[in-house]
């Protein structure tokens, strides 16, 4: 081992992505920073602006407040009304879009390169001077962001079943409402709140502005200066902390709606890399996962899916780039004639494994393969660049976290992954939700016909105490 | 046991060569700047006119020793290699048997007569590589994305000869995909977007193959069995109906002698019968499919051209303007943003081996739902008549200039491009010629292209929701494909994995204003390769 660290040691500049591919990062005056990354593949060049807001950062009876105020950002300004900021990027062969997550609101076009300046402008103009005034225009959005939630989550069992899974699993952190929102929650928001929030959070120096493709980063901090410099500061708020209560004891949550496959969500709770003063849990976790998911020959494909066929999908989900704590999900659907209660003792066995027995060097090792091989498939994309170094910036961390974070799978050992497994892989402390499918036609079995609006009430309550997501939600329009 | 070197030193000559590769290069890794051109576009009111440059991509070809048509752009910026293997294989050859070619793609690389499907899942995923498949109406194939080291290399490119050369039958393995594809319909007959397309398919094809699903229905798919995929597999996977695209960090010469491992992996064969000619819609057709939903899935279309055609440069662009480009399109505009009637909206063009289908779709709440398709009927009837103005035009053409070089930012897109040129033998300059076809297009064109290929034909109009007087329920529809066709490049950030593996924890947990929409005209033969991670 110590051989190892001499040699990382030795070769420390090459470990870090950020001298190999001339990653720059400053700071302007009004505190915005501005990461610009070169790649010169091509002519073109991907403009995004993170904001550190998102639907973390909301509280109860106010949730899906980011997600709304993205749709209402492409409504114009006084100097870019309407639709004209969708209709230049169109114009000069340009393509955007938004997106709203937990953690963080981002803004991005994806253009030739020449054009640079006029997304630049663009951006720094709606970061300052969006017209919220227009009640119809509102009024409007708001049934789209409807349309959109029933696109998403209303009609789609797995998503409802996921958004009652994260409603059990966190009880004081916000990251138990998706980034959507409860449809109450959107149907009663005002442009005042929409207004509000804005005004809050939408200022330099909670942005991060990057910028990544056939450029040279003295002539964009330029242009960056030229746009946003002149932009005010706000004074922030300070987030309350809203950290999970530590879990004591089991949680369960059924969803019963119309289905043709029943599915199964297994919750821990686990450290990310924003908070945690061991970088190494969040590496052995993303080991753990690549032991266990990490492909068609990982643990759960080969003895769940192929060996004792209990599974027909197996898979986790872990992802140490959030705000604070978050979880570890393992997800699937049991194999004709396997009893909900097998497939989750099959998966929970699996867990057991990790505890009991050292995974051997040629798992941990496959599995740290694939990690760095992506790490490099990664470069192939600039949106995935972005993405990264978006979403570190955005929690809190530096985009430069990334090359620690590398550093660290490198020297996870078998051990760790056993440490890992043992301190949070605990069953007696999980969050389980279970979608039970009923009939998609009931009129066949002779049952009532369901009508359109019911489904989501579909939830019954389940006789367990410890369940939270038992309460019906509101009905759809 | 194999003997392995020491994995921190192997993982920092990794980085060490992208120092290599990322911080020395700076030119354009895959193309030259074309002349410019300077009467052909109608320069647009800013002050910068258009300059219709594009990739020239000097894709090399040859016939292997027994020949297999092989493909190859070298693009040394990144460690990379990207393979695909290309086949005539699609589900429009299922014949009597649907899901037949779904089920035969997913067993390959699964056994060999010396290899399990743990050793083989092992071996690649010890080399770093990612193995992919999948199949269409028109394709199936198999995609590999490997490093370009000369370890990793090599020996990824020699297991995936391997196992096609020396493929094995297994009983085990064939039920076991079976019920992972049976798990796939019972998933997809919970989505009422795959419920609506399945239904829309089945009307605009009628008796042609096309209207069957790709990954064929319940009932088909039980009944297939071993030697049906066997079969399907030495008829349709061989040497001569298949096209291979080396694209990546490899000389010539090891492109050359990968190719020859391939060629010594498939037997000769046959080259399929050309398709049934498609026949449009006789009759206007409007079908209902109740569906336990809180929306109203809709979509209008027909058959309309086969790739290759040359109307299709007018027919996408007036395709761009109705509702091809997002948030910028026309749809977008009447129905999302002054009516606030739908998330998404949008019309689609999918020229395919024969005629390839058009369709408008969006989604609404049910009791919007006539509203909706009124105001899209109208203004489809609209736009036929009178066509884009001028200034549309000009601003579409304008996008697509810039859309094109977009199709063309990275080794995946570009091997993704090659592969559908490749595969549905469009020149070897198809992609030198595009913008100038497109700029080449005026209203006159747009109107009679939509004219000819939607205005004068008959149309099929799909919903699928709650109709509240509808006595009896259509039985439960079991079946479905992918969205349209896979989407491609550039990858659409911020998209919610909606459209992915429906199986996978979709968790809807970044949602984009705008679902992603496809990019121009380059659709996907075979996706790009999944990634583990």
């Amino acid at each position: 081992m110590r051989i190892l660290l001499g040699l990382l040691l030795l070769t420390q500049p090459l470990m870090s992505f950020g001298n190999a591919i001339q990653t720059h990062e400053y700071k302007l005056e009004n505190d915005l920073t501005l990461i610009v990354r070169p790649d010169h593949r091509a002519p073109i060049a991907t403009v995004q602006v993170w904001y550190k807001v998102g639907s973390s950062y909301e509280t109860n009876g106010n949730t899906g407040l980011s997600h709304f105020l993205e749709h209402m950002m492409f409504k114009g300004t006084p100097d870019h009304p309407g639709t004209t900021f969708t209709d230049t990027i169109y114009a000069i062969g340009g393509d955007l879009n938004a997106f709203a997550a937990f953690d963080y609101t981002g803004y991005y076009e994806i253009l030739p390169t020449e054009y640079l300046d006029t997304a630049l402008a663009l951006e720094a103009d709606r970061m300052q001077n969006l017209i919220m005034t227009d009640p119809d225009i509102f009024e409007k959005e708001k049934q789209v962001v409807l349309e959109e939630r029933r696109m998403r989550i209303t009609d789609q069992p797995i998503s409802l079943l996921y958004e009652r899974y994260l409603a059990t699993a966190f009880n004081s952190s916000p990251y138990r409402v998706l980034p959507i929102g409860w449809h109450d929650d959107i149907a009663a928001t005002t442009l005042h709140d929409i207004k509000y929030w804005y005004d809050t959070w939408y200022a330099p120096n909670n942005a991060t502005v990057i910028i990544i493709g056939d450029v040279q980063p003295d002539d964009v901090l330029q242009k960056v200066k030229h746009y946003f410099e002149p932009i005010a500061r706000k004074s922030l708020p300070t987030l309350k902390p809203q950290h999970e209560i530590k879990p004591l004891g089991q949680k369960r949550v059924t969803v019963r709606v119309p289905a043709t496959l029943p599915y199964l969500l297994m919750g821990f709770h686990t450290p990310v890399l924003k908070n945690t003063p061991v970088l190494w849990e969040p590496a052995a976790l993303t080991l753990l996962s690549g032991i266990l998911d990490g492909g068609e020959s990982a643990r759960l494909s080969k003895n769940l899916i192929r060996g004792s066929r209990i599974a027909n999908v197996a898979s986790v989900d872990y992802d140490p780039y959030f705000r604070d704590q978050n979880l570890l999900t393992l997800s699937g659907v049991p194999a004709e004639g396997v009893s909900m209660e097998r497939f989750e003792a099959a998966l929970l066995a699996q867990i057991d494994l990790l505890k009991t027995e050292l995974i051997t060097p040629e798992e941990l090792e496959r599995a740290r393969k694939q990690f760095m091989a992506s790490e490099i498939y990664k470069l192939d994309s600039i949106d995935a660049q972005a993405y990264e170094i978006g979403s570190l910036e955005s929690v809190g961390l530096s985009w430069e976290v990334s090359n620690e974070f590398l550093q660290e799978i490198l020297l996870v050992t078998p051990e760790q992954v056993q440490q890992v497994a043992k301190k949070y892989l605990l069953p007696e402390l999980m969050t389980v939700a279970i979608l039970e499918p009923l009939a998609l036609y009931p009129e066949q079995n002779n049952a009532e016909p369901t009508a359109p609006t019911v489904i989501e009430n579909k939830a019954l309550p389940t006789n367990n105490p410890e369940t939270h997501a038992a309460q019906p939600t509101p009905l759809a329009p | 046991m194999i003997k392995r070197r020491n994995p921190i030193s192997r993982n920092i000559w990794w980085l060490l060569a992208i120092v290599i590769v990322l911080g020395v290069t700076s030119n354009y890794y895959f193309m030259k700047r074309m002349p410019e051109k300077t009467a052909q576009t109608p320069s647009h009111e800013t002050s910068t006119p258009a300059s219709p440059v594009g990739p020239v991509l000097d894709i090399q070809t040859w016939k292997t020793t027994r020949g297999l048509d092989t493909f190859y752009l070298p693009i040394e910026t990144l460690p990379i290699v990207d393979i695909q293997l290309v086949f005539s294989a699609g589900s429009v050859y299922d014949g009597a048997n649907p899901g037949v070619a779904q089920l035969t793609n997913q067993i390959i690389a699964k056994n060999t007569s010396q290899l399990t499907t743990d050793a083989i899942t092992e071996r690649f995923e010890s080399l770093g590589a990612q193995l992919g498949s999948s199949v269409t109406r028109d394709a199936a194939g198999m995609s590999l994305r490997t490093l370009s080291f000369d370890d990793e290399r090599s020996q990824s490119i020699a297991l995936l000869s391997e196992v096609l050369r020396d493929i094995a039958f297994s009983e085990t393995t064939f039920s076991l995909e079976k019920q992972q594809l049976l798990t796939q319909l019972a998933a997809k007959a919970q989505s009422p977007q795959a419920q609506s397309l399945k239904t829309f398919y089945t009307k605009i094809y009628g008796a042609h193959p096309y209207a069957s699903p790709v990954t064929g229905t319940l009932e088909s798919v039980n009944a297939i069995n071993l030697a049906q995929v066997r079969e399907f597999y030495y008829r349709y996977y061989n040497l001569n109906n298949a096209k291979l695209i080396i694209v990546g960090d490899v000389t010539r010469e090891e492109a050359q002698q990968m190719a020859e491992q391939f060629d010594a992996a498939l037997n000769p064969g046959e080259i399929p019968a050309p398709l049934p000619v498609v026949e449009l819609p006789a009759a206007s057709i409007v079908e209902h499919v109740q569906f336990p939903s809180t929306q109203k899935h809709i979509l209008i279309g027909l058959p309309t051209m086969e790739k290759g055609n040359p109307d299709f440069f007018a027919f996408y662009l007036g395709n761009e303007i109705l509702g091809g480009s997002g948030l910028a399109s026309q749809l977008f505009q009447v129905v999302r943003e002054e009516q606030g009637l739908a998330y998404s909206v949008s019309s689609q063009l999918l020229p395919l081996k024969e005629k390839g289908p058009f369709v408008i779709s969006l989604q609404t709440r049910n009791d919007a739902s006539v509203v909706a398709l009124d105001l899209v009927q109208e203004h489809l009837a609209h736009f036929i008549e009178k066509g884009p103005t001028q200034d549309e035009l000009d601003k579409a053409k304008q996008n697509i200039s810039g859309q094109f070089l977009m199709a063309f930012n990275s080794n995946a897109a570009i091997t993704q491009n090659i592969a559908v040129l490749a595969f549905y033998h469009l020149p070897l300059d198809y992609y030198n010629h595009y913008l100038e076809k497109m700029n080449a297009v005026t209203l006159f064109d747009i109107r009679r292209a939509f004219n000819t290929y939607v205005g004068s034909q008959h149309k099929v109009t799909v919903t699928l929701g709650m109709e509240e007087t509808q006595p009896t329920p259509t039985a439960p529809a079991i079946t479905q494909e992918p969205l349209i066709e896979p989407p491609v490049y550039p990858p659409q950030l911020g998209n919610a994995s909606a459209n992915a593996n429906p199986l996978e924890v979709s968790a809807p947990e970044i949602i984009p204003v705008e679902p992603p929409v496809n990019p121009p005209q380059l659709d996907a033969v075979t996706p790009a390769p999944q990634h583990a991670q």
